[in-house]
């Protein structure tokens, strides 16, 4: 492996993990944020369950 | 928090530039050595993450604080994340300079055995029947891997390997000035993207506990 393809490679996996992590950590916040927002007047939706 | 992220991201422009521009090739190594400053920032920040999830889980276990038990969490998975990518990296640089991805080696054995523990540690959590008892058990496996950090440090001298010694103790530094600048400013930025990540993944847990809890009391008649 020349230095060139095991720097690309070496530095790609890190990189690519870093940002995977953090994608995925900001997507599941901004998608509860929203859902938070979404169902904070209404407690039937956030429960699923309607009353009688 | 956000002050964190960016000076996080500052700090890897700069580290990136001196580790792959500013810094010399390695007289043996050539410029294989440039791997080290992500490599040994990797397995310094899961020491990080490993210590960080072990206080979150003793305190966890005794004081029974969710918030604890949130930064636990979240140390825990950078720990895989982290101790994951020292051993890629590793790998990388030891396939043109060892000749081998692998071998059984105590510092890279005893490093797997951190990382396969945490995993360990991650799926209890997600296995248990309910959630309290989920942190408790992760809490427990997060104390359990901690023991492994002062073997994996120790290894280089404790048994005969392949890795090489500490080139940073308190008594000399054997490398060159510009080699650990580089090595240094990507400790930093690693740290404080750390730091970044661990905060930002508390959160999530505190809003998804909450939300949970929500979800289970009862209607307002």
């Amino acid at each position: 492996m020349s230095p060139a393809a095991a720097l690309l490679l070496g530095y790609g996996v890190v990189a690519a993990a870093l940002l995977w992590y953090y994608l995925r950590v900001r997507r599941r916040l901004a998608a509860l944020l929203r859902r938070e927002e979404r169902h904070a007047a209404s407690p039937v939706e956030l429960t699923g369950v309607q009353p009688r | 928090m956000r002050l964190v992220g960016l000076a996080a991201v500052a700090a890897l422009v700069a580290g990136l530039s001196l580790a792959l521009w500013a810094s010399p090739p390695d007289a043996f190594q050539g410029d294989y050595v440039r791997l080290m400053y992500v490599h040994v920032p990797s397995a310094w920040v899961a020491y990080l993450a490993v210590g960080t999830a072990a206080v979150a889980s003793l305190l966890y276990l005794w004081r029974r604080r969710p918030a604890y038990d949130h930064v636990a969490q979240g140390a825990a998975e950078l720990a895989v994340l982290f101790t994951g990518l020292a051993l890629a990296t590793g790998m990388i640089w030891g396939r043109p300079v060892w000749g081998v991805w692998w071998t059984w080696d105590a510092r890279l054995v005893s490093t797997a055995i951190l990382f396969l523990i945490y995993v360990g540690c991650l799926l209890v959590r997600g296995l248990a029947a309910d959630r309290e008892r989920g942190a408790r058990l992760a809490a427990v496996v997060a104390l359990v891997g901690a023991l492994d950090v002062p073997i994996i440090h120790f290894s280089v001298l404790w048994f005969r390997t392949l890795h090489q010694t500490a080139s940073i103790t308190r008594r000399e530094v054997s490398m060159a000035p510009a080699m650990l600048a580089a090595l240094l400013v990507n400790l930093v930025a690693f740290a404080l993207l750390f730091l970044y990540l661990v905060a930002l993944r508390a959160r999530l847990a505190r809003l998804e506990a909450e939300r949970a809890e929500a979800a289970l009391e009862p209607l307002p008649r």
